[in-house]
């Protein structure tokens, strides 16, 4: 008996429960006409509010405003949830017209209208949209994202404005993302204008935005944003397959959905990248890839994302192409250096000595006499320690931060070197491999380096370049078996596509880039006329 | 996992078979016993492999939906089928176990002297299957990375030593001193059957791609840069070591990897160390897959991924128990390339496609 009774009430049972006292309220009340299962609008006025006073009972921002309508003097209430609603809006339109505007208006010559609500939607209310609703559960949801319900005595029916209003941030430069050159106009907060940021780039009836709310509890804003006709239609079905199976109590962030429809979450490699930038996200969508907004966070979701999408950059479309393919081919050796650093420096100094030549072998054993540690645990000490160097600078506030860099580098790296507790080349290397990250453009990918870094750094110290090449062979066999929204992971090295491979760790000239990636894209492949490489002009000037 | 919506696509055949063929192979001198023309040798055992290619890729032609273990029984019955197909089990489990010892001994040899020999075997058989579990379409888009690094690797070990100046081509010299009889001789049934005759297990996935028509060509296309890449190589290593020394030193590649000197490209031993991981790790997991095919096939075993589990550890047991040492296996080379080797390779497709046309003629003619 005990135990039934401890066990907490499922959400179901409680919403139940609370529906239950309110219409006991509502029967020491209106003791006679009471229908237990009747949730739609009463036509009386009182005992909706009852009803809802009930439902927001200690919720300090419910608001309830009285008035009286028209000439008639019929009686009206506009219920409210303040703060997220426009003030403004429910000051100088809503009110002033049904308060006001409604009296100078005759209502009485008004005889096509029997329905007051009717007159209301077509000559009162200049609003862009209004619903009518009739049920309890509609108008609390439209309440709480930020509706004003106007409740009517004598209909049982209320009309419902949205009118939401938040605090947002300015659209400002995103600081995970910047670039030299580049749109400087990151996402923020508020979904409207995240989709508003892409709609401006991608001026076409053929992107599609489909939404709807996730959440339990949150009932946060979701949108899918795709390019119909671009996209494959399997791709599209996928995802909002995946993304209408969660049943969830709160989305706070979009990172939570990317864990729940990743293909593997097992794997150290992210398979949804991240972006705070709309011109990325437009050319995603140009793609042929889908890209999930929520509501309340700037980090929009793009997939299917593939191994050589986390080493691009928005910037390297925007430079020439001599650059960003050097910059480029630079990304993929840093992948590696980051990948495999403090391994293949464990790997030579305990196992392959002879591969270094004579005179830096010389230079590393002098720095390493006085070490008392094997290289492994040398190279985890200053690993451990860059790692809390980079977190605990993440967390602190801007200026405590930098201090921290200048202690955890300078004072720590340099004391731990003239103490003989670490070498002065494991601190190059240590310090190379941090550096190598961070060049890593997309930040989910890079955490996944670094943790597999440390993994390595094991089979270096237990089998030298065997455990790499081990470790290097297990990775590619992982990557290559892994698919995301049934893209090869590796797409375009492999299976190779030679087209898609003119941007991936090179770019290719613009006017070479002649099709959409056709791992990404099936039908309408064409991106550029051909025939468009620029040349100088020919003839009129010309003294020829 | 399971077999039934496997694709390979006819790139990923051509790696895969190719780092099959290179596998192995450039640890060894083959054709050695034919002195300085070793490399003659290979060209003429290329000739004998495109030959049994064509009757490897006709058996397919004619069965295309089906392994070369199915392609067996649909011939020649379930009765004589079945034990031929468990015979080749046990034939290619042999092989395949002593790539993987041979691998883990060079590894031992080479870099890592005081490791235990079993861990690294255990370490190899671990990757394997877990690509294996990934399917073979998964170890064919590896391949397509890891082919062309093996290919620079090698190339560029050749440019690097022709660069060092030790190349000595008056080795090669003369050509055929002893007459084209020595030549062949090794060439078959020696080199003809190892590399170039061991390709017919990759009948047990070609079924598995979707332009059959290709699969010849390929196969072909295979065996002749392959056999072009390894003759090359028998050059670089008799010009360098000259014929004596290539035959007596325990791994020629490595050997003449070590005599690089170019600048600050001295010891580069670690190129020929992924090498050799490479070619066997590919070598050995195409045996295993073939092995644990044949089982599937014969018993069909609905479980496969249990049963390649099952027949990797016992591979991993076979390799530590029966093969006492490396030099066992090279003395050993003969014996298997004489007697078991060309029996399973060469002369069983060969009455297979016989009996086939027989049988053939023999509706045609109760037809007609």
């Amino acid at each position: 008996m005990s135990k039934k009774m401890k066990r907490p009430l499922t959400i179901e049972e409680k919403k139940r429960k609370d529906e239950e006292e309110v219409l006991e309220r509502l029967e020491e009340k209106y003791l006679n006409d009471i229908d237990i299962n009747n949730l739609k609008v009463y036509s009386s006025l009182e005992k909706n509010l009852v009803y809802l006073e009930a439902l927001f009972s200690k919720a300090s921002d419910f608001n309830t405003r009285k008035f009286k309508l028209g000439d008639e003097e019929v009686k009206a209430t506009l219920v409210y949830v303040q703060g997220i609603v426009n003030k403004g809006f429910i000051n100088d339109t809503i009110l002033r017209e049904l308060m006001i505007v409604s009296r100078n208006q005759d209502l009485k010559l008004s005889r096509s209208y029997s329905n007051l609500i009717d007159l209301i939607e077509d000559r009162l209310l200049t609003m862009g949209t209004i619903e009518r609703r009739d049920e309890f559960t509609t108008i609390i949801d439209d309440m709480l994202c930020g509706h004003a319900v106007l409740l009517i005595d004598g209909y049982d029916e209320a009309i419902s404005i949205p009118i939401p209003t938040r605090e947002v941030r300015n659209v400002a430069e995103p600081e995970t993302e910047s670039v030299v050159r580049g749109p400087r106009e990151g996402f923020v907060e508020s979904i409207d204008i995240n989709l508003s940021l892409v709609r401006g780039r991608i001026k076409t009836p053929d992107l599609k935005f489909e939404s709807f709310r996730l959440g339990r509890v949150s009932k946060t804003d979701i949108t899918v944003a795709y390019i119909e006709g671009i996209a494959p239609q399997d791709l599209i079905d996928e995802v909002l397959n995946r993304v209408k199976r969660i049943d969830i109590d709160i989305v706070n962030e979009s990172g939570i959905i990317e864990q729940l429809i990743e293909d593997d979450p097992f794997s150290p490699f992210p398979q949804i990248s991240n972006t705070e930038r709309p011109d990325g996200v437009a050319s995603s969508l140009n793609e042929g890839r889908v890209s999930i907004f929520v509501d309340g966070t700037p980090f929009v979701l793009v997939m299917p994302s593939v191994f050589v999408h986390f080493l691009q950059a928005n910037e390297d479309y925007y430079q020439r192409f001599f650059f960003s393919s050097f910059v480029r081919m630079l990304r993929f050796v840093a992948f590696l250096v980051a990948l495999l650093g403090p391994s293949v420096y464990i790997a030579i100094t305990t196992f392959h000595q002879e591969m270094i030549p004579t005179k830096l072998l010389l230079s590393i054993v002098a720095s390493r006499a006085g070490v008392p540690f094997p290289a492994l645990v040398e190279a985890l000490i200053m690993e451990i320690a860059f790692e809390f160097l980079r977190e605990a600078g993440i967390r602190l506030p801007k200026t405590v931060g930098q201090a921290v860099s200048i202690v955890g580098a300078l004072v720590v790296g340099e004391a731990a070197v003239q103490a003989g507790l670490v070498s002065q080349a494991m601190v190059i290397v240590v310090a190379l491999t941090g550096i190598a990250s961070f060049m890593i453009p997309a930040y989910s990918f890079a955490l996944g380096v670094r943790l597999i870094r440390f993994g390595v750094m094991f089979l270096a110290a237990s089998w030298g370049m065997f455990g790499i090449t081990f470790a290097v062979l297990a990775l590619l066999i992982h990557l290559c078996s892994l698919r995301t929204f049934g893209v090869p992971y590796l797409s375009p090295i492999t299976p190779v596509d030679w087209e898609a491979l003119k941007d991936s760790f090179i770019k290719v000239p613009e006017w070479f880039k002649n099709s959409r990636p056709s791992y990404l894209v099936k039908d309408d492949n064409q991106r550029i006329a051909s025939n468009v490489k620029p040349s100088p002009a020919k003839g009129d000037d010309e003294d020829e | 996992m399971g077999a039934e919506n496997t694709t390979i696509s006819i790139q990923e055949l051509f790696m895969l078979m190719f780092l099959f063929e290179i596998g192995s192979t450039t640890l060894f001198a083959l054709g050695i016993d034919a002195k300085q023309d070793a490399w003659l040798v290979i060209l003429v055992a290329l000739i004998i492999g495109l030959a049994f290619i064509w009757v490897y890729t006709e058996l397919q032609r004619k069965f295309p939906e089906q392994n070369y273990i199915e392609i067996i029984i649909s011939i020649l019955g379930r009765g004589f089928g079945i034990p031929l197909a468990l015979l080749y089990a046990v034939y290619w489990l042999w092989p395949a176990a002593r790539n993987l010892r041979e691998f883990g001994e060079l590894i031992t040899i080479v870099a890592l002297p005081e490791e235990s020999l079993a861990a690294i075997l255990f370490l190899f058989i671990l990757l394997s299957l877990y690509v294996l579990l990934s399917g073979i379409e998964v170890l064919g888009r590896t391949s397509l990375i890891t082919l062309p690094i093996v290919l620079i690797f090698m190339l560029s070990i050749f440019i690097l030593i022709y660069l060092s100046g030790v190349a000595d081509f008056n080795n090669i010299r003369p050509i055929m001193a002893n007459g084209i009889k020595p030549v062949l001789k090794t060439a078959y049934p020696n080199v003809a059957i190892f590399p170039f005759g061991e390709i017919l297990i990759c009948s047990m996935f070609w079924c598995y791609t979707e332009e059959e028509k290709l699969i010849r060509k390929t196969a072909m296309l295979v065996i002749i840069l392959s056999g072009l890449l390894l003759s090359f190589t028998l050059f670089f290593d008799v010009s360098v070591l000259g014929d004596y020394y290539t035959s007596v030193t325990r791994i020629p590649l490595l050997r003449i990897i070590r005599v690089v000197d170019v600048g600050i490209l001295t010891n580069i031993d670690i190129i020929g160390i992924v090498i050799i991981f490479l070619g066997g790790f590919y070598k050995m997991s195409i045996f295993l897959y073939g092995v644990a095919r044949v089982v599937a096939t014969v018993f069909n075993v609905k479980n496969y991924s249990r049963l390649l589990t099952i027949t990797g550890f016992f591979l991993l047991w076979v390799a530590i128990v029966f093969e006492p040492s490396y030099v066992f296996h090279r003395w050993m080379t003969p014996f298997d390339t004489n007697y078991f080797y060309i029996t399973f390779l060469h002369i069983i497709p060969l009455l297979l496609l016989f009996i086939n046309w027989i049988k053939e003629r023999i509706n045609i003619l109760s037809e007609g």
